[in-house]
């Protein structure tokens, strides 16, 4: 966004010597974490820790050949010039002791909320946080409604408080602490620390993870009726997308089984905590992993106008999470054909439509705003 | 076509219904437009359209499509107001046109009046409707013409000779019209060589007034004048000399009216403006003294596209910012709608960019960077406008690295 506006031909030059030919990761920490940039020449790039503990830039091949660019973190500012909203991005991520997905957001976030990437997505970070401070205290009553339940005690009134559920759960706690030695205390803070935990997950309604493979499926849907009328290039885009979805979501029923079994002893959920949360924190991250990205290709879809949808799925297609070979082996044999029917797919997209055409084809200031314009979209998909 | 009288006003509130026109905003102008356009006789009206034609060519904005639009369309660049034209030369005079399409109503042949019926509701905008019903009229005016001045000429103010020598223009336009109109429409696209040299081919016969008159359309319509001179050029020597006074009169001509166009306009006619001062750069008809006149008209193009700037960042982003930096709270659609000025201008610089006024733009945004930092500076009020907000706008006019030391500034301030 200088006056030498970097054109995505100069950009791709600059990049020529980072390309890697293929890009199938093999571990989700391999495939990175999506970074919510708003520089043209960024869209989709993601963050991963690359050798001796310096992180790597992932950037799609944006000619949509098959490929990326592996760029050390540091060498960011030397392939383009990013916007005041990446560049935050970009100092901020490197100094996080951990990548993860959430660890991403949280930063993330802070930069939409001091306004970097306008009114729009600063409102949208902000909404995000109340809604994630109440649904903190959804999760943590959905919690003690399940200690009660599980423990077998009379059933709750039609419209119980919450202070009467709070009561009831406290006995439940005090009487299971004594028998294993955890005090009230202890087991209250367990469970707080829990429905943190579990903000995005569950229990109880309105959580944002479910919710954001509903959106998935719908916009499988979506994709599929409007390639229905069009040419080969379109249906192989949405067949590429319905693959890459249902890869998505059936690794995300295998991670959300465990899950489930967690929360359906909460006591034990607790006992577990109290020994070691590790790794229910890794348990937890997993689907967040696996769905991170999505919400940029639903952001893309949703905000393009009916009549640029072509352009949007060319886009989407350049940064399409790609699923990581350990997702191969922890699914069944019927995934691992998805697997291999995704990989296909996608060769077939990137060799058969606009391989080398000029990605950005608008003004880079204009694009800004688009790509500002999914930032405050994409928020709002995970609150 | 229904004939509906000359709009009734005095002159007096015609002069300040064409100053307001000159004024009006460019929707605004449309509308005026479309209302003066449903008139069949505009009569003493047309003074309102008068000041601000240049203007509407930059705009773009569709007119009404009657007889005497749709007839003149293939001569478009060689109509004059009564006051500029000139006896003897390749040009017709507007008051001209109305009489013309008078005459010809009266006597053009049954086929013919039904595809003036179909003109009802169309405009100037619907090209493939025009090359249809013009492909009818066009060669049906062409036949209808009377030889002699018919009594209703008189209402043109011209007299007999005048009758003659108009007629012996459009005569064989009209003849050609389909094909001319086909090169006019494909201007955008160049137009394509095979559309133009047939243009050219199907009106040169007629001698180098016709000629002209078609190779001034087709160059006003062009994306690529210069290619389009050449080509006539090639034709024969007297087209040779057609083709030079053609170029010479665009090098004459005025730039666009980039103040009173919108930003988005004034970029979209500088862009139009700059592609087209390139291609006629590289045309060989071109000496050292017509390249000279070129650079003028180039500096002058771009001097008051830098004025647009110049305006435009004062007026929709330098104003707008002290205003909201005055008030007490400010909403997210007031700072939005600075941000959006900023986009429309930083186009207006690349546009202008184009037309060579690097070094001199550069300034330009480097001074209006400095006055949106201090601005800026001390600025810390909540719920009004942030540094921020500030900083995103010269992000947005400059690029992030100004952003970047614009908000250390301000914050040190």
């Amino acid at each position: 966004m200088t006056h030498s506006d970097a054109p995505s031909r100069e950009a791709l030059s600059r990049l020529a010597p980072f390309a890697t030919g293929h890009a199938k990761p093999v571990t989700f920490l391999e495939r990175g974490v999506t970074l919510p940039f708003t520089s043209p020449n960024l869209l989709g790039g993601r963050i991963r820790l690359g050798e001796r503990g310096q992180s790597d830039l992932i950037l799609a091949n944006p000619a949509g050949v098959e490929g990326a660019y592996v760029l050390p973190w540091s060498a960011l500012p030397d392939f383009c010039t990013p916007t005041l909203h990446d560049r935050a991005i970009w100092e901020r991520v490197a100094k996080l002791p951990k990548v993860t997905p959430r660890t991403v957001r949280e930063v993330t976030r802070t930069v939409a909320r001091e306004g970097y990437a306008g009114r729009n997505a600063a409102r949208a970070a902000q909404e995000a946080e109340r809604a994630g401070q109440r649904s903190r205290v959804m999760r943590f009553y959905a919690l003690l409604a399940a200690l009660v339940a599980q423990a077998g005690l009379a059933p709750a009134p039609a419209q119980e408080s919450a202070q009467s559920l709070e009561q009831r759960a406290r006995e439940v706690l005090r009487l299971r602490g004594r028998e294993a030695g955890l005090g009230l205390d202890a087991a209250l803070l367990a469970l707080q620390q829990l429905a943190e935990a579990f903000e995005f997950y569950g229990p109880g309604g309105g959580a944002l993870l479910p919710g954001l493979v509903a959106r998935i499926e719908e916009l499988t849907r979506e994709v599929a009726a409007w390639a229905a009328g069009l040419g080969e290039a379109e249906r192989a885009f949405a067949a590429l997308l319905r693959a890459s979805a249902e890869l998505s979501l059936t690794a995300w029923q295998e991670i959300a089984a465990p899950l489930e079994a967690l929360l359906a002893d909460v006591w034990g959920l607790i006992r577990r905590w109290q020994a070691d949360p590790a790794p229910i924190l890794n348990q937890l991250a997993r689907p967040e992993w696996l769905l991170d990205g999505w919400e940029l290709l639903l952001a893309l879809w949703a905000n393009a106008p009916p009549a640029r949808r072509g352009e949007a799925a060319r886009e989407m297609a350049a940064i399409i999470p790609v699923t990581p070979a350990e997702v191969e082996t922890a699914l069944a044999e019927k995934a691992r054909v998805r697997t291999e029917a995704q990989a296909d797919l996608l060769r077939f997209w990137r060799r058969k439509v606009h391989a080398h055409e000029d990605w950005v084809t608008g003004q880079q200031v204009a694009l800004v705003a688009r790509n500002e314009a999914l930032r405050a979209t994409a928020i709002g998909y995970l609150r | 076509m229904s004939s509906s009288p000359p709009l009734a006003c005095t002159l007096p509130q015609l002069r300040r219904l064409a100053q307001a026109a000159s004024e009006a905003e460019d929707a605004a102008l449309a509308q005026i437009v479309a209302v003066l356009d449903q008139l069949d006789r505009r009569g003493e009206a047309d003074m309102v359209l008068e000041k601000v034609r240049p203007r509407l060519r930059a705009l773009g904005v569709p007119r009404r499509l009657n007889l005497a639009r749709l007839l003149f369309l293939p001569m478009d660049g060689a109509i004059r107001s009564p006051k500029e034209w000139r006896r003897g030369e390749a040009a017709l005079p507007r008051s001209a046109l109305p009489v013309l399409a008078e005459i010809l109503l009266l006597r053009l042949e049954p086929g013919a009046a039904q595809a003036v019926q179909a003109l009802e509701g169309r405009s100037t905008a619907e090209l493939e409707a025009i090359a249809r019903l013009g492909a009818v009229l066009w060669p049906a005016a062409a036949a209808a013409l009377p030889p002699q001045p018919p009594p209703e000429w008189a209402e043109s103010g011209l007299g007999p000779a005048d009758y003659h020598a108009i007629a012996a223009l459009c005569t064989p336009i009209w003849q050609a019209g389909s094909a001319i109109w086909a090169a006019v429409a494909a201007g955008p696209l160049g137009p394509p060589d095979a559309l133009a040299r047939a243009a050219l081919l199907a009106v040169a016969p007629a001698g180098p007034p016709a000629l002209s008159i078609v190779l001034v359309t087709l160059m006003g319509a062009a994306a690529f004048p210069g290619a389009v001179a050449h080509l006539a050029a090639l034709l024969n020597p007297q087209a040779r000399a057609v083709a030079v006074q053609a170029l010479d009169a665009m090098l004459a001509a005025a730039p666009p009216p980039f103040a009173q166009l919108g930003v988005e306009r004034a970029t979209d006619a500088a862009l139009a403006l700059a592609r087209r001062l390139d291609n006629l750069q590289s045309c060989s008809l071109l000496g050292s003294d017509r390249l000279r006149r070129l650079e003028g008209a180039r500096r002058e193009a771009e001097e008051a596209c830098r004025e647009r700037y110049l305006v435009g960042a004062e007026q929709e982003v330098v104003a707008p910012t002290q205003r909201l930096l005055a008030a007490e709270a400010v909403c997210d659609e007031d700072v939005a709608a600075v941000e959006a000025a900023a986009r429309a201008l930083r186009g207006l610089e690349g546009a202008g960019r184009k037309l060579g006024g690097g070094p001199l733009l550069d300034r330009c945004v480097k001074e209006l960077v400095g006055r949106l930092t201090l601005l800026g500076r001390g600025t810390s009020r909540p719920g009004g406008l942030s540094v921020v907000d500030i900083v995103r706008n010269i992000e947005i006019l400059s690029g992030p690295q100004a952003a970047a030391a614009a908000l250390a500034a301000m914050r040190k301030g």
